[in-house]
């Protein structure tokens, strides 16, 4: 864990305090720090351990999906989905050297999804949306167990998600360590999650009765401190699904039984000391044995104002579309489909978080807004009808205690 | 095969950063890499819940650690 | 080490033996610290290391101790020599403890026995190349067992504590309910007064020298520190406390402060760019009493 240092001078001691960081490292205090750096008194400082306090939080978030637009509404209803998503946990020390976190959450939704992409008395193409207003639930329960020792942590994850057509159990083993200086962290991780769908047979036809996939996810990182203010990180995933990967709610709609996805992430932080404030920098790459790459962006700036925050952030994404998807599915091929999703192009996200600090409380709330368009990518491709936008907004607290 | 190109770039990557010849900060210096902003994520929920959202509206999805369950597509 | 040692660790109710323990270990730790770095114990490795001065011979040291004398040569180097860990034996000449000077005559035959480029370091081991020569770790070793004994606190996993060694402190985490550990830094004059109090968390306050100890000599007031190319006291004796966020270096810039010349003593403080609070004559100056104004 690492902690912020704080000097106050008070002359009195119900005086108000003059809290202050301490200055940054001048060159005769730098040069006295190399010396004593190999001694592990002055090592150990930052060592991993288990958060020292209990934090107990509850976050709720709604959203909302843009009507679709008229023109490209061929048949139903233009309102898409409403979702609320409410997220309960708690997270606590055990003993010296573990924790145990416990993560509740269930999303609710309501609304319409397009069954499938035809065209319109003029021959464009447009989306036949789902008739009636589906409504699901999902509730997902976690645990984490995580263990602590001077030079890493290790956890370990068990994820259950049941909702009306969809169950999933999910496993994960994360482990990080540190380099003897501190200054590098190797992370890695493993995951297997065991899915069964079992389409609800209402408002759309479906043709299956139930169907199964597994997923292996394996990641590997490096995390570097490059300064006293700025550390960079870089990753690797690869994920692979077996099984049934076609969506049973659209009408024209096969995929392959085998998905490989592999990413390579990196991450970049900045902190700015006259400024008080963080740069945050991602950018991720993708790529899958389906025909898509894409490119994820985001930047943000975390400027702490006392005990609170405000952080505006951009996001930027471009993706090319799958190999069997057409604007319009071509279903006398092996592979087909009309999703939005595996088509050609970008999203940009833009939005705000704050986080206020009141005793022992901090309550945080949040806004985006996500818009996605094809012209906005960076592949050509045809522009699906269909695409989502959205607005996202949040509010929780968390209250630690000892 | 895809997997092992992929692992031999990282492993260039991950040696370039080693390479560079970064001298260790000591623990004391570390004061602003432990501010709130110098964290990777914003805070973990808002991660998980963010990491959902475009999992289930986009075609790509991984690369935040391991992949979690469940669906929750529409 | 010479003073009083006290240390306070918060923790839950039910690990009260674990932190029984744990004090135990840490007063261990910390007297064999001095059993291994005391230049009045015989048996003591700077001891060892003295007695074989001029011998030729090298003296094997661990990985801990060299770490301790690179940080002294560190601060020698910064402070353009005049911290020298090989200065204590010019108190042949001056004896703070009985007020009294010993034949000044001796002072320059003295001379020849100080100084850090006079002891070699080579590898592990290392050598005091002129008979009569020693070494004293006293300026850091009491800061050094501070930090040390807090990376024990942490290690055996409790994160709000706070160890002060006979006026050096360091705290970390709080004292509980969010409030900080509080330190007090006295009146020299009215020792029983605070003068001001200082909030840390996760940072050490060092105070080095003693204004009101001091000597007179031709009217002019000199400390106990030692210029270790003069072999002359330092004049205008005051006293520096530093925040820093290790007790090792705060205790450094201080006492390197008081063996500065009062003029500089203000610039070397400032260059170190820590908080800091020179008290003399009565005069309180620094950032850390701008504080409170």
């Amino acid at each position: 864990m690492r902690q912020a240092v704080a000097v106050a001078v008070t002359k009195h001691r119900l005086d108000s305090a003059v809290l202050q960081k301490l200055p940054t490292d001048s060159p005769v205090v730098a040069s006295l720090g190399a010396a004593i750096a190999s001694l592990p008194t002055y090592q150990k400082a930052f060592a991993d351990a288990p958060p020292a306090f209990t934090e107990v939080g509850l976050r709720y978030s709604h959203y909302t999906e843009d009507s679709l637009d008229k023109d490209l509404l061929v048949f139903g209803d233009r309102d898409r989905y409403d979702i609320d998503v409410t997220q309960l946990w708690i997270e606590a020390p055990v003993g010296g050297a573990w924790s145990v976190a416990f993560d509740v959450q269930n999303d609710s939704m309501s609304g319409a999804s397009p069954w499938f992409v035809g065209t319109n008395l003029d021959g464009e193409p447009g989306v036949i949306m789902s008739g009636a207003s589906i409504q699901d639930n999902r509730v997902e329960v976690g645990v984490t167990t995580r263990y602590f020792w001077a030079d890493g942590n290790a956890g370990f994850n068990v994820t259950h998600s049941d909702e009306d057509d969809y169950e999933a159990l999910a496993f994960s083993f994360d482990a990080a360590w540190n380099s003897d200086d501190n200054s590098r962290t190797w992370s890695a991780s493993a995951s297997t999650s065991d899915d069964s769908v079992a389409p609800v047979k209402e408002a759309i036809p479906v043709f299956i009765d139930q169907e199964e996939l597994d997923t292996q996810s394996l990641y590997f990182g490096v995390s570097q401190v490059l300064t006293s203010t700025s550390i960079v990180r870089v990753g690797l995933s690869y994920t692979i699904s077996d099984g049934y990967l076609t969506d049973p709610y659209k009408l024209a709609d096969q995929r392959p039984s085998e998905h490989e996805r592999v990413t390579l992430n990196t991450g970049y932080r900045q902190y700015f000391v006259e400024a008080g404030g963080a740069l945050k920098m991602d950018y991720r790459f993708y790529n899958d044995d389906w025909g898509t790459d894409s490119h994820t962006l985001e930047v943000a700036w975390q400027q702490s104002l006392g005990r609170h925050s405000l952080t505006p952030y951009l996001r930027y994404y471009s993706q090319s579309q799958a190999d069997f998807f057409s604007v319009i599915a071509d279903t006398s091929t092996d592979f087909y489909a009309d999703d939005y999703r595996l088509s050609s192009y970008g999203a940009i996200t833009a939005g705000l978080r704050g986080t206020v600090m009141i005793g022992d409380w901090e309550v945080e709330g949040q806004l985006e807004r996500y818009d996605s368009d094809n012209s906005f990518s960076l592949y050509g491709g045809d522009a699906a009808p269909g695409l989502v936008d959205f607005w996202r907004a949040t509010v929780g607290v968390t209250l630690r205690f000892d | 095969m895809r997997l092992l190109r992929w692992v031999a770039m990282v492993t260039l990557l991950s040696s370039t950063v080693g390479c560079s010849n970064i001298e260790a900060v000591p623990a004391w210096e570390r004061g602003y890499l432990a501010e709130p902003g110098m964290q990777w994520e914003l805070s973990r929920r808002e991660a998980k819940f963010a990491g959902h959202v475009y999992t289930s509206k986009e075609a790509s999805s991984g690369g935040s650690g391991a992949a979690g369950g469940g669906c929750g597509c529409n | 080490m010479g003073g009083p040692a006290t240390i306070t660790i918060r923790h839950e109710a039910d690990c009260g033996d674990e932190v029984h323990a744990l004090l135990k270990t840490l007063e261990q730790d910390t007297t064999s610290l001095e059993a291994k770095y005391s230049r009045y114990r015989s048996q003591s490795l700077i001891s060892r290391i003295n007695a074989k001065a001029g011998d030729g011979e090298f003296v094997a040291i661990d990985a801990e101790t060299l770490s301790l004398f690179n940080f002294c040569a560190v601060l020698h180097e910064q402070s353009d020599g005049l911290f020298d860990p090989t200065s204590g034996v010019l108190r042949e000449v001056w004896d703070f403890h009985l007020g009294v000077v010993n034949d000044p005559s001796r002072l320059r035959q003295l001379l020849d026995r100080v100084g850090w480029d006079k002891v070699e370091i080579r590898g592990q081991q290392l050598r005091l190349t002129r008979e009569g020569m020693a070494l004293d770790l006293g300026g850091i070793v009491k800061e050094y067992a501070v930090d040390k004994s807090i990376a024990t606190i942490r290690e055996a996993g409790f994160f709000n504590a706070i160890v002060e060694l006979a006026g050096d402190v360091m705290a970390i985490g709080d004292r509980g309910s969010d409030e900080p550990w509080q330190v007090g830094i006295c009146d020299p004059t009215h020792p029983d007064q605070a003068l001001m109090s200082v909030e840390l968390s996760n940072a050490a306050l060092a105070t080095s020298g003693s204004y009101h100890r001091f000597i007179t000599l031709d009217g002019q007031r000199f400390s106990h520190f030692l210029n270790p190319f003069s072999g002359m006291p330092i004049r205008d004796p005051r006293s520096v406390s530093v925040i820093a966020n290790n007790c090792i270096s705060a205790g450094a810039i201080a006492t390197t402060a008081c063996l500065h010349a009062l003029e500089e003593s203000e610039a070397w403080l400032n260059t170190a760019g820590l908080p800091w609070l020179m008290h003399d004559s009565g005069n309180l100056r620094g950032p850390i009493a701008e504080m409170i104004k």
